[in-house]
């Protein structure tokens, strides 16, 4: 097995509520113990619900954020402690796609500034080539060269979407955070730019981590998917395996509320439809997050926070499979 | 016979950078106790097409031609003296007879005032209840809407809620007085996926329990496909073809919304084909083609199709579609 391009262990990013006169000091934990590996050249989608700290970690990764404890590597170097040039060098490597096209693109920039801006400030390609790498860039995303002059409110929001790609593979980058690409476009837009985002992969190779909340999107594009919950990742695996035969509760009752676009099947479906909703990580106890709404909830599902452990040639955070455990065929709810 | 038909409906807004032509010759009716989803991409002039029912068009909106009929009361501008005349007739009839469900729950509440006082407002409204009587009924509703704990949560304020809360809270309102059509405009698209089973969960239940009807516009062609039992889709403020669930999913006639279907993928299925999306984007409607509005973005566009627009083919009493690969008698596939 080829070594991982990007290792996370035991990450967590908390974020400090200052205590007012008369309330405490709280801590939101955003991301609390979350270990994932992508391999070089794989797709790694990142799904959950809103507040579960997806964004967080992707923001993590590319060094947006400071994580408490715990480690980041990439190719083997831990990139939490990088300052300076070091830091500036890693993200040369490491780039972000961001979720709204309206809000990441400078209004008053047009659309070659834009693109050239990160070349700028890496001084990568000698100046007088620059310009002629931004048309070669607006060709791999499918936009025109004479689109050079024009500002962003001049473009679609599919159009900015693929300028917001184009600038980020401006730095020829071995990795990309795709936080949210598609959930601000339509649903035929979105076809193209997850089309256009696998094309530049079979092209260059680039790794990707994926984060969306469109859980067939997610399958489409992953390779592998990792399911997080309240700053937990609760389980991961391959993503035909995850959704053909998910594990964990909270798996099984998020791709149960997946609506499916076949009407005779949506018919006789079976669905288990989850109570309640995702609670508050400020200060979260310390038990499985997923206690509380868990159809399945034990005893000791209020006492601990299962461990992460293997399954299957998978990983699960779930006491039902712990300890000489049951079958997972057992356990399954479908 | 229908609850609510409407005849070539046209509405316009007049901007700065020219007329926009938002919905353009539509009709569609709906049954009784049905669920009829009306799809489009945004700026397809779905959302448009229930504010002009609704009579809610902000102001440079107007309905320039159509009408419509509620119970066969025709409730068209046209069929009142004055706009002061139609607005008093619609305030009897919205909340009452017909409801709507908003998209974004937080804009739609009054932050500054109790739920309680927002639910009991269209109740004193429309039904001759007494105070007393009418905060039974909130406390009833918001049971009915799954609250927990309604008689604490009903004295709270908006931001107390979670969006899903705020949601239920709405169609709660929105249930006040047992309207025989509720417009529920893409209710669960600010909601996360379970979120989203609930809330519509919840609108089956009280479709079944109230047999009111209700219009879903949606783009999610997944939650069309698990609660809608008609379906209209909409393109360049035109509706291309209609026809019922299975109708739509499994024999799709129109090219696009052929198009839209190669556009979203199975989750549950093992084979993981390609996606064929759709190139191009939508039609300006500032400037509308005078002949089918998918043209430029159609893979079997012909000459014909740029200068006249498509009439309807009839397929079977439910499914119609609009295009001019049916009217040569050819293949449309």
């Amino acid at each position: 097995m080829t070594e991982p391009i990007l290792q996370v262990d035991n990450c967590h990013v908390w974020f400090d509520i200052k205590g007012g006169l008369f309330t405490k000091k709280q801590t939101v934990k955003a991301v609390n113990g979350v270990s994932l590996q992508v391999r070089a050249g794989e797709t790694f989608g990142l799904v959950g619900e809103s507040g579960c700290g997806k964004s967080t970690l992707g923001r993590a990764i590319v060094k947006l954020y400071r994580p408490t404890s715990g480690t980041i590597r990439y190719k083997r170097q831990d990139i939490t402690a990088l300052k300076g040039e070091q830091a500036q060098e890693y993200r040369k490597h490491v780039q972000m796609i961001f979720q709204d096209p309206y809000a990441s693109l400078d209004p008053r920039m047009t659309v070659s500034e834009i693109i050239r801006e990160p070349m700028d400030i890496h001084d990568l390609y000698p100046r007088r080539e620059r310009e002629a790498r931004v048309v070669e860039l607006l060709q791999t995303v499918g936009l025109k060269p004479d689109h050079i002059r024009r500002y962003p409110h001049e473009f679609s929001g599919g159009q900015r979407q693929r300028i917001g790609i184009a600038r980020t593979l401006a730095l020829d980058p071995e990795f990309i955070v795709c936080d949210e690409p598609i959930s601000a476009l339509d649903v035929s837009i979105q076809a193209q730019v997850i089309n256009l985002l696998e094309d530049i992969q079979k092209k260059l190779g680039i790794s990707y981590l994926f984060i969306a909340h469109d859980l067939s999107m997610v399958k489409h594009i992953s390779d592998h998917i990792g399911v997080m919950y309240l700053g937990h990742l609760v389980e991961i695996g391959p993503s035909r395996e995850l959704y053909r035969h998910p594990l964990h509760p909270y798996t099984q009752g998020l791709l149960s509320a997946v609506p499916i676009p076949d009407p005779k099947r949506a018919r006789e479906r079976h669905r288990i439809v989850l109570d309640g909703e995702i609670p508050t990580p400020i200060d979260p106890k310390p038990c499985c997050p997923f206690a509380t709404r868990c159809p399945k909830a034990m005893e000791k599902c209020f006492c601990a926070v299962p461990p992460s452990i293997q399954v299957d040639g998978r990983q699960v955070a779930c006491f039902l499979y712990q300890e000489g455990g049951r079958a997972a065929s057992e356990i399954n709810i479908k | 016979m229908s609850v609510l038909r409407v005849e070539h409906l046209s509405t316009q807004f007049a901007t700065d950078q020219g007329t926009v032509q938002a919905v353009r010759d539509v009709s569609f009716s709906v049954e009784a106790g049905e669920v009829l989803g009306l799809v489009g991409e945004s700026g397809s002039g779905k959302s448009v097409t229930m504010f002009s029912i609704m009579g809610l068009l902000p102001g440079n909106g107007h309905v320039v031609d159509g009408r419509v009929f509620l119970n066969d009361e025709d409730l068209s501008v046209s069929a009142f003296g004055s706009e002061k005349e139609y607005e008093k007739k619609m305030q009897t009839i919205r909340g009452n007879q017909m409801a709507m469900i908003f998209q974004d729950p937080m804009t739609f509440l009054n932050p500054v005032l109790r739920i309680e006082t927002q639910l009991m407002e269209p109740i004193r409204n429309h039904t001759k209840l007494s105070r007393a009587e009418a905060a039974a009924r909130a406390l009833e509703l918001m049971e009915k809407v799954g609250i927990p704990s309604p008689e604490k949560r009903i004295k709270q304020y908006p931001h107390q809620f979670s969006g899903g809360m705020r949601q239920r809270i709405i169609i709660a309102m929105a249930l006040a007085c047992d309207p025989q059509l509720i417009i529920a405009d893409e209710p669960t698209t600010a909601l996360d996926v379970t979120i989203q089973a609930q809330v519509l969960e919840l609108i089956g239940q009280i479709k079944d329990s109230l047999r009111s009807s209700v219009i879903l516009i949606t783009h999610d062609l997944g939650v069309v496909a698990q609660t809608c039992d008609r379906i209209a889709i909409m393109y360049g403020g035109k509706i291309v073809e209609t026809g019922t669930a299975d109708e739509i999913f499994y024999m799709p006639n129109h090219p696009y919304t052929k198009g839209l279907l190669g556009c979203v993928t199975d989750p549950e299925s093992d084979t993981n084909e390609p996606l064929t999306p759709i190139p191009g984007s939508p039609p300006d409607l500032l400037k509308p083609p005078a002949g089918c509005p998918f043209l430029d973005r159609c893979t079997q566009a012909m000459n014909i199709c740029r200068d006249y627009m498509p009439g309807q083919t009839v397929f079977s009493p439910t499914h119609t579609s609009c295009c001019w690969l049916n009217a040569r008698g050819g293949e449309a596939g």
